[in-house]
């Protein structure tokens, strides 16, 4: 039931930038910026639930809680990097946009290195200590 | 879901908007742009801080310290 209040406020929104993009660019982009943070805000807590449960299940049945860890903390980034990307490119600013993106990808990259290496390091004792 | 915010962003910027034009027609130009500046920076602080609790949000869901 909560996707047809989303929805609303969406257009609702939407009805605003457009009115106020003719007049004051700058505060129909304000806006939207305010926009999204209420909706990533909703999503946010239902993310939260969804994390409570999984750190629930990890922790009863052992698995790899630093991994599942690290799942989180990357999609944390995403989550805030496309955010910035997102509104910068609504701007008509798509380059900003573009570094943004570059800079959430490499810190991906360098937040994931060590589960990478435990993987390899995994395979080659599997692989009898190549 | 607090909605409020956008319909005090969207009220204040549509109030900033009248205003400019009327000033504008009434020949005050300056003014109008320092109408236009103190709206922007009202609805910036307003937005920022709001922003500033959601990554605070983020960092603490997804453990990003």
């Amino acid at each position: 039931m909560e996707i047809f209040k989303i929805a609303g406020l969406a257009v609702l929104a939407l009805g605003g930038v457009i009115l106020l993009r003719a007049y004051r660019p700058e505060m129909a982009l304000q806006l939207s910026l305010g926009t999204g943070v209420v909706l990533f805000a909703y999503a946010l807590t239902e993310i939260g639930a969804v994390q409570q449960v999984i750190e629930g299940i990890t922790g009863r049945y052992g698995l790899g809680s630093q991994q599942i860890k690290l799942i989180f903390k990357v999609f944390g980034m995403a989550y805030v990097a496309q955010f910035a990307a997102e509104a910068c490119r609504d701007a008509g600013e798509s380059a900003i946009a573009s570094k943004v993106e570059l800079v959430g990808r490499v810190m991906i990259v360098a937040a994931a290195l060590p589960a990478v290496f435990s993987v390899l390091d995994l395979l080659s004792g599997l692989l009898g200590g190549v | 879901m607090e909605i409020e915010i956008v319909l005090k962003i969207a009220g204040i910027g549509m109030l900033v908007a009248v205003a400019c034009q009327l000033l504008k027609q009434t020949g005050r130009d300056d003014i109008a742009m320092l109408a236009a500046l103190m709206g922007l920076v009202i609805v910036l602080g307003m937005v920022l801080g709001e922003i500033g609790t959601l990554f605070e949000q983020v960092r603490r869901i997804f453990s990003l310290y």
